[in-house]
């Protein structure tokens, strides 16, 4: 037996899958999300689906929560004190002076975590270059911690200027709260962030020190119900930067968890990059909501290192996944002659007009039904989608527009999915990728409804629709690394000097990592991978680049380093300025311990006989409507190929094949979706 | 009106109207669906010239501060988009730019693919000749169908004076001017030229890099406006360009007719010589149905001081402040500017004449602020009180040991007026300036010899209200070795204004602190400073909205609290919140 358990929580529902993967036997289930206390429908979703003896012999629990996002969304985190560098107590409020709406005349930045009363500033200062200006004032520490215990605080930030440089002053605050008997959480900018722009660091570390209480206290109740049914494996949380990390460095690192949520369906496709021997994919995840989208490169996702969440900048590993507002659920309306969809959203309540909970605006889920794309709208249980409905709806907008009823649902379609294609371009554009050369991954609820339609849009020439597409976000949780990474900002000239300085701070991290406790270590190596994040001296934005190590030490040349940076600039921006000097701005480690898994699942079969059925529909690709045969996804693999027009049902999604389009059966259980033009291309 | 000196361009600058239509059919070939996709593919293609340049400049006036813009125009120098984070200042200003590309070239028929046209020249492009706009034709199947365009800030164009010059008395003063000039020829670069430009720099390497980052973007951009073309046919395009500016138009229509009709009339400040007392300058704001004239003729004359505002900018700057009504405006066109129209004297400071100076004309901006002003009243719920400082400024500048030439300059806000509903929150840029960032002071540290003492907020600073403004905040600098330093600060005279009863903000202050001397400073031009010297800027608040008598009580101890205001101002500006001292 090896099994592991995936439970993704989110904001309707709580996921869980468990995959044996010696058997490959695969079981989902389902349970209404418990926001006051996620624990109890995770605990209430694992006794449905497994029982007693199989989580007893179980290896690993992973999952994704939005504990900490929900802490920081409704404000109900910790309350937390600030300790800064004297001098610096407001940088939390003043900001950076920009706003989040450009126009926004009455725009207003969110209130700051830490009320200005809250934040202390202490005497001390270090030099950009780590030497010390003036020496700590230990007393004014322990004043503050005084002004700090009569405001109950349950957690302290500490945050003072070039920390990144040299560490001792934040180092020695935490030893004198320590000894004070401080037993709230600490949070220490360097250990956190250790890059600089004292803005942007200092939110990160409050946000850290905000959500320690309330994601610690639930991780602390999670393992303890899952101890209590004697499961014995290892406990793991997504990472907002890719991977998983223990239950215990999350506790530590809780600011790492808050984008866990997109993060685990790029974990999947990894996976199946892998399996299936495909250099670079696009994520095309669409759901009720949003359209995310992300890149896979060389079987990595692309990870940026600052993002933002509800206003507040966060400087952390960042699976680069781009949202745009159109999903199933997003409304579509007439405005000023144009037909606009999103970013509005029917939600799950009432949802489409089609689901018949009292909606009666048009959605895109609305659309497809008119055109046939859902084929005959039977959904498990014996439920039936209300196509009248959604005809009715559409027949509105068309009005409103001079269109008919299935211009207007074609338009519906046609304008969410060049949205969507727009935020791939701009992914793979930013990234010097082209399209074309990659394959594109489709699932969440209505990503298979769109596969051919952004193939054609993009010219991409191999669509992936992966096994229980529609939950595939959970079965993402299965196929995570298990990784772990700290950061240190340190200007040096790219030379041979600068680059022995730079190993020798690697070391260092990779050595705060191995100090960190708990690694899981006993069930998998860890491997060390540093990079450094590179700019032309005089740029602000920097670049990471991964040179070849053994083990921690990058063995490369400054000359060999500065090769490499020239050219994933040119290939990244489209220019390169040889003979610019360059510079080491940040140096990064990282330790991963991979958790691959062993089988894929098998694909659902079915013996003997099968009838296909035949429905009206609309083809993108010839402009009208005609006949697509409709199977079942158990069924594709009776023949070599099918040939679209074709509509393929399973339990969690549809899948749309346009004419000129082939689907077949392909490793690891997923549909590999083709043109048939002749012109088959192989990413 | 007096007859006005004719700019050529697509936005008529005669009556610096919105370019009309082309007289093309509308509508054919296109529907709501074909334009809605091209109006998402054109929004992308900017933003993706944006991206490029912010990613790859060498100034951090640029990829830091966001003093750049990228834009798309059709063949007939319409806007078809622009960067949604493109500072609001240069709403529309390229179109104008391009223009005198055009003019001083050979006009659309001498244009090649892969030529780079650059102007810098201030009467072209709306703002100093540190602004460099670049161009590039795109073309399909031998069809000029538009341009891309940006224009970026370059820290150093051998003006006379290191990174501004307050005292100019001509444009010649300010630096080296390209009067729209081919920079490269179908893909070939007139080396003579650029080296002549670099040459004439004191920071000829941030030149070439931010130029070579102007290039990448300006080639996406007309790469994908080719590609977009080519994907819908040139009819079909066109068409659905049309009814693009239609629906921008219609939205920019239905917020001007929920102003009733009227003549608002406003006043802005500006401040000039800081011997001089400010100028209160008028304008008048007519709306009629759907339409809005702004009415500038009553401006000063053109100044014999850099502060003037060459049209192209006032009409982007006034632009910037009508879509600001609006909020969360989508990314912008043409189409909104259409029932727009700006009325300007020439000869006065909103309508200079070359070669008056202008190279500090932000100044001369805070005095359009007056557009907001004469609509205070009529839209009560939607104009706050004023910000604080729109933007303060300073340049440290010197010699490395090496000898080359360095300069920093730190951008600072004053606090946010307050708002109908709420105090202001944070400080903010006014908006044509929106967008921009303050300077983080350990990245400036990592490259200039300062320490920042700190930053920290003035209690009592902001205007009192219902709705207080969020305060100034001061800033230190102490310097670590000798350097210059040039301080241009705002509003130092006249606070930020309240609304409805609010209170004025307190007003921006600069000095220098050597042992016991002090020097006030507003606007100075390369001060020598020294190792120990401390540049002090005491940044003003926001001002207040409603009467203070009915602000909440709870607030106003809650302020006492958190020490935005002091407890001896409270009392006396908020007595009604201390019941037992009456």
């Amino acid at each position: 037996m090896s099994i592991r358990i995936g439970v993704d929580v989110g904001g309707t529902f709580t996921d869980v899958i468990v995959f044996d993967d010696v058997t490959g036997e695969l079981k989902v289930a389902k349970s209404r999300s418990t926001p006051a206390r996620p624990e109890a429908a995770v605990l209430d979703v694992v006794d449905q689906v497994i029982d007693p003896a199989g989580l007893a012999s179980a290896d690993f629990f992973l999952h994704a929560t939005t504990a900490g996002l929900n802490a920081l969304l409704q404000r109900s985190g910790g309350v937390v004190g600030l300790l800064t560098t004297d001098g610096f107590r407001d940088v939390l409020e003043l900001r950076r002076g920009t706003r989040d709406d450009l126009y926004g005349l009455l725009w207003g930045a969110p209130e700051p975590l830490v009320r200005r009363r809250r934040r202390i500033g202490v005497p001390e200062r270090v030099m950009v270059d780590g030497t010390v200006d003036r020496a700590l004032d230990e007393d004014s520490v322990r004043r503050a911690l005084e002004i700090l215990r009569a405001e109950s605080v349950d957690s302290i930030a500490v945050v003072y200027i070039n920390s990144h440089a040299n560490a001792a002053h934040e180092l020695c605050t935490e030893a004198i709260l320590r000894d004070a008997g401080f037993s709230g959480g600490i949070s220490l900018s360097h250990l956190v962030t250790g890059i600089y722009g004292e803005y942007e660091r200092t939110s990160t570390t409050v946000v850290d020190a905000f959500v320690r209480p309330v994601l610690s206290d639930y991780l602390q109740r999670l393992a303890e119900g899952l101890r209590a049914r004697r499961f014995s494996g290892g406990c793991l949380v997504t990472r907002s930067g890719a991977g998983a990390m223990t239950f215990a460095e999350a506790e530590a690192r809780p600011f790492e968890t808050l984008m866990s949520g997109p993060v685990a369906g790029v974990a999947g496709a990894q996976q199946l990059c892998r399996e299936l021997g495909y250099s670079r994919a696009i994520t095309a995840d669409v759901g009720g909501t949003s359209f995310d989208t992300s890149l896979v490169v060389g079987g990595e996702p692309r990870v940026k290192y600052e993002g933002k969440v509800v206003g507040l900048p966060l400087q952390t590993p960042w699976v680069d996944v781009r949202s745009i507002g159109a999903g199933g659920g997003s409304i579509a309306r007439a405005e000023a002659g144009l037909l606009r969809v999103g970013p509005r959203s029917a939600g799950a309540m009432p949802g489409p007009a089609c689901y018949g909970r009292g909606g009666s605006e048009p959605t895109v889920t609305d659309a497809a039904a008119v055109l046939g794309m859902l084929a005959f709208g039977e959904l498990a249980g014996g439920l039936q989608l209300d196509f009248a409905a959604s005809r009715q709806a559409l027949a509105g907008l068309g009005e409103r527009l001079g269109l008919d009823t299935d211009q207007a649902a074609r338009g519906v379609l046609t304008i969410a999915g060049a949205a969507m294609a727009g935020a791939i371009r701009s992914i793979t554009i930013e990234a010097g990728e082209d399209p074309r050369e990659a394959v594109l991954v489709a699932y969440g609820g209505a990503g298979p409804l769109f596969g051919t339609l952004l193939a054609r849009e993009l010219d991409i020439g191999t669509i992936v629709v992966p096994v229980a597409a529609g939950n595939f976000s959970a079965w993402g949780l299965l196929c995570a690394d298990m990784i772990q990474s700290a950061a240190r900002t340190a200007i040096l000239p790219l030379d041979d000097a600068g680059l022995d300085a730079a190993n020798q701070l690697l070391g260092g991290l990779f050595r705060t990592i191995a100090e960190r406790g708990d690694q899981g270590a006993d069930r998998a190596e860890l491997s060390p991978a540093p990079s450094l994040d590179l700019r032309y001296v005089g740029q602000e934005h920097t670049l990471t680049v991964h040179p070849s190590a053994d083990g921690e030490r990058i063995i490369l040349s400054a000359p060999e380093v500065g090769t490499l940076f020239a050219a994933e600039h040119e290939r990244t921006f489209g220019h390169r300025h040889d003979g610019a000097p360059v510079e080491i701005v940040s140096v990064r480690a990282t330790a991963r311990a991979s958790l691959a898994l062993k089988s894929a699942p098998a694909p659902p079969v079915i013996d003997g006989e099968y009838e296909t059925r035949t429905i009206d529909a609309y083809s993108f690709t010839l402009g009208r409507r005609l006949s697509f045969s409709v199977i079942d996804r158990a069924a594709v693999g009776l023949r070599p190929w099918w040939d679209g027009p074709l509509i393929v049902l399973e339990e969690t999604t549809t899948t749309y094949v346009d004419h000129g389009f082939r689907v077949s059966q392909g490793a690891s259980g997923v549909l590999l979706i083709k043109p048939t033009d002749g012109t088959e291309r192989l990413p | 009106m007096t007859a006005i000196e004719f700019v050529a361009c697509a936005t008529d600058y005669a009556s610096h109207r919105a370019a009309p239509g082309t007289g093309e059919p509308p509508c054919r070939g296109s529907d709501p669906v074909t334009a809605e996709v091209i109006r998402n593919a054109l929004i992308s293609i900017s933003d993706q010239m944006q991206i490029a340049i912010q990613r790859t400049a060498l100034s951090p006036v640029i990829y830091d501060l966001n003093d750049c813009c990228c834009a798309i125009y059709d063949r007939n120098l319409r806007l078809l988009a622009q960067a949604s984070d493109g500072l609001p200042c240069f709403a529309g200003v390229l179109g104008a730019a391009v223009q005198a590309c055009l003019d001083n070239c050979g006009g659309p028929e001498a244009l090649e693919p892969g030529d780079l046209l650059l102007t810098t020249h201030s009467y072209h492009q709306g703002s100093h000749l540190n602004d460099a706009a670049l161009v590039t034709p795109a073309f399909f199947e031998g069809q000029l169908v538009g341009y891309a365009c940006s224009k970026c800030h370059m820290l150093d164009v051998g003006q006379k004076d290191p990174v501004v010059s307050l005292d100019s008395v001509d444009l010649f003063q300010e630096g080296l001017i390209v009067p729209g000039v081919k920079l490269y020829r179908a893909g070939v670069r007139n080396d003579d030229l650029y080296r002549t430009i670099l040459a004439n720099s004191r920071l000829p390497g941030l030149i070439a890099g931010d130029l070579g980052s102007m290039i990448g973007a300006i080639k996406i951009g007309a790469q994908s406006l080719e590609r977009l073309v080519g994907r819908y046919g040139i009819e079909r395009f066109r068409s659905s360009v049309e009814l693009v500016f239609g629906h921008s138009e219609a939205v920019m229509r239905s917020l001007i007719s929920s102003i009733p009709d009227g003549r608002y009339v406003g006043t802005g400040v500006f401040e000039g010589r800081p011997a001089e007392e400010p100028t209160a300058i008028e304008l008048a704001v007519e709306v009629t149905g759907s339409t809005m004239v702004v009415d500038l003729t009553a401006a000063p004359d053109q100044l014999p001081f850099p502060e003037n505002l060459p049209v192209p900018n006032v009409v982007s700057a006034v632009r910037g402040w009508l879509l600001s009504l609006i909020g969360s405006a989508e990314t912008i066109n043409e189409g909104y500017f259409a029932p727009l129209e700006i009325r300007t004297r020439p000869g006065s400071m909103f309508h200079p004449l070359p070669p008056a100076p202008v190279s500090s004309y932000i100044f001369g901006l805070s005095g359009l602020e007056g557009f907001l002003r004469a609509l205070s009243g009529v839209l009560a719920d939607r104009i706050p009180a004023q910000l604080g400082g729109d933007t303060e400024d300073v340049a440290f500048f010197g010699l490395s040991d090496e000898g080359s030439f360095w300069a920093t300059v730190v951008v600072m806000f004053g606090g946010q007026g307050a708002l109908p509903d709420r105090d202001g929150t944070c400080p903010l840029p006014f908006i044509p300036w929106s967008g921009m960032r303050m300077n983080s002071c350990e990245i400036m540290e990592a490259r200039t010899p300062v320490l920042v003492e700190g930053c920290e907020l003035r209690p009592d600073s902001a205007g009192i209200g219902k709705f207080r403004g969020y305060p100034g905040f001061t800033m230190r600098y102490r310097v670590l070795r000798p350097m210059s330093a040039t301080m241009f600060l705002d509003r130092t005279k006249a606070g930020a204004y309240g609304l409805h009863g609010g209170g004025c903000g307190v007003v921006n202050a600069g000095r220098i602190i050597r042992g016991d001397q002090v020097q006030e400073h507003t606007k100075s031009m390369m001060v020598p400073v020294t190792q120990g010297d401390v540049i002090e800027l005491r940044l003003g608040g926001g001002g207040g909205y409603g009467h203070p008598a009915e602000r909440d009580p709870a607030a106003v101890h809650a302020d006492i609290r958190e020490g935005y205001v002091t407890e001896e101002s409270a009392r006396r500006d908020y007595p009604h919140a201390f019941p037992a001292s009456r």
